[in-house]
């Protein structure tokens, strides 16, 4: 049986080509097809002049002299187990120092934390009706750098976490989603609430634009500059985050490349970081 | 300039004395796009709205490997002379010729033909 093979093929490359796939670190209800994936590589530049802090007992937002810088290279996979299964994982490695020189802190580098992550998408837009729904749980295995420093990469601490994730696709050509979830972490991290909230334009056949809003909330009450405060207690600060990103991702056949800008908007506890992330995504078994 | 300079550098000093910190505190992960026009979903997809529907000639749940089988072997034989002689043969007609092969491939891949 010589079915279609050559039209069948041609016209699977087409949609690949137009396709958009990219790396999500974070839970998402549109997963790879069954024995697909994504091996992805991403370079993040982030650096920071000001920060949010105690001032005479009220968080503030002030200049941070030395400043801050961050560069991290992550490769991330995904792979499809089964329709509505997914498996996904994220490690890097990364450069934090301070923009002034001389620096009074560390330049430290290291490991990131490694997380993998299983999504388990429990409702279907494309089978019932209403918005496609998913369970991703994740563990986080801490890193191998220093801790205790402004210019760590990390808490240092291994965890685990549970969102829920809910997204529609409206004419395929707009695509939103939402997620909440916890993150919990070994010693004296505080527990996090973040939440996704996420809106893809396909602008064309080869094009997605992204947007996304970004908040974590820190169970917490250690604050920098606040009582108690000395840099040993760095990891365990209650830091939230208020942050937005756009950006945009090109496909080419099995390639994609993406660009995508932060900006951190609020915070308590955390550099105001600007960022920007370039991505190379192949994907396999498609 | 030179008090430009000096100013700074006592801002640095300063800052590194008062030990004043931020959190790097984790590298900001390079976020992802989808693939709503991927082979996969789009097979999915018009399966779901031709094949396997309320006013579909196959209903919601009645869609197994052994079904999905018969599908594609309807679908492999549509231009052959010798078709599989199901209820399936007739089925497929509802898939335009450009749709067809998005939908075998989505029931290959998912029922692991």
């Amino acid at each position: 049986m010589e079915f279609g093979k050559r039209a069948f093929s041609s016209l699977v490359l087409a949609l690949v080509a137009s396709s958009a796939t990219g790396v999500y670190a974070n839970g998402s209800v549109w997963l790879p097809a069954p024995g697909a994936g994504s091996l992805t590589a991403s370079y993040v530049s982030q650096s920071a002049d000001d920060f949010w802090h105690i001032v005479d007992g009220q968080m503030a937002h002030t200049p941070f002299p030395p400043g801050l810088e961050q560069t991290t290279t992550f490769l991330s996979a995904t792979y499809g187990l089964a329709d509505a299964w997914a498996l996904d994982a994220q490690v890097g490695v990364s450069e934090a120092s301070n923009k002034a020189n001389p620096a009074p802190h560390p330049t430290l580098d290291g490991r990131t934390d490694l997380g993998v992550g299983l999504t388990w998408r429990f409702r279907d837009e494309v089978i019932s009706d209403g918005p496609s729904m998913a369970v991703r749980f994740g563990l986080i295995l801490a890193g191998d750098y220093e801790t205790y420093w402004p210019t760590a990469i990390g808490e240092g601490a291994d965890g685990a976490e549970l969102s829920a994730v809910v997204g529609k696709i409206f004419g395929d050509r707009l695509a939103l989603s939402a997620e909440v979830g916890t993150r919990h972490r070994t010693s004296d991290v505080p527990q996090e609430t973040f939440m996704n909230f996420d809106a893809h334009l396909i602008a064309g056949s080869h094009l997605v634009l992204s947007a996304q809003y970004h908040v974590q909330d820190s169970s917490g009450d250690t604050d920098i500059h606040g009582p108690g405060f000395t840099r040993f207690v760095l990891p365990f600060v209650a830091e939230d985050v208020n942050r937005v990103s756009l950006g945009g991702t090109l496909s080419f056949d099995r390639f994609n490349v993406g660009l995508r800008f932060f900006d951190v908007v609020d915070g308590r506890n955390t550099a105001d970081f600007d960022a920007v992330s370039g991505t190379f995504t192949y994907n396999f078994g498609r | 300039m030179g008090a430009k300079l000096g100013s700074w550098v006592a801002a640095v000093v300063v800052a590194a004395l008062v030990q004043t910190p931020v959190l790097a505190s984790g590298s900001i992960k390079a976020g992802g796009a989808i693939s709503p026009r991927d082979a996969y979903m789009q097979g999915k997809a018009l399966t779901f709205q031709k094949l396997v529907c309320a006013s579909c000639p196959i209903q919601k749940g009645a869609l197994n490997r052994d079904r999905a089988l018969s599908l594609k072997m309807s679908l492999e034989a549509r231009d052959e002379a010798n078709k599989p002689g199901t209820p399936d043969d007739d089925h497929i007609e509802r898939l335009e010729r450009d749709e067809q092969e998005v939908v075998h491939y989505y029931l290959t891949r998912r029922y692991k033909l």
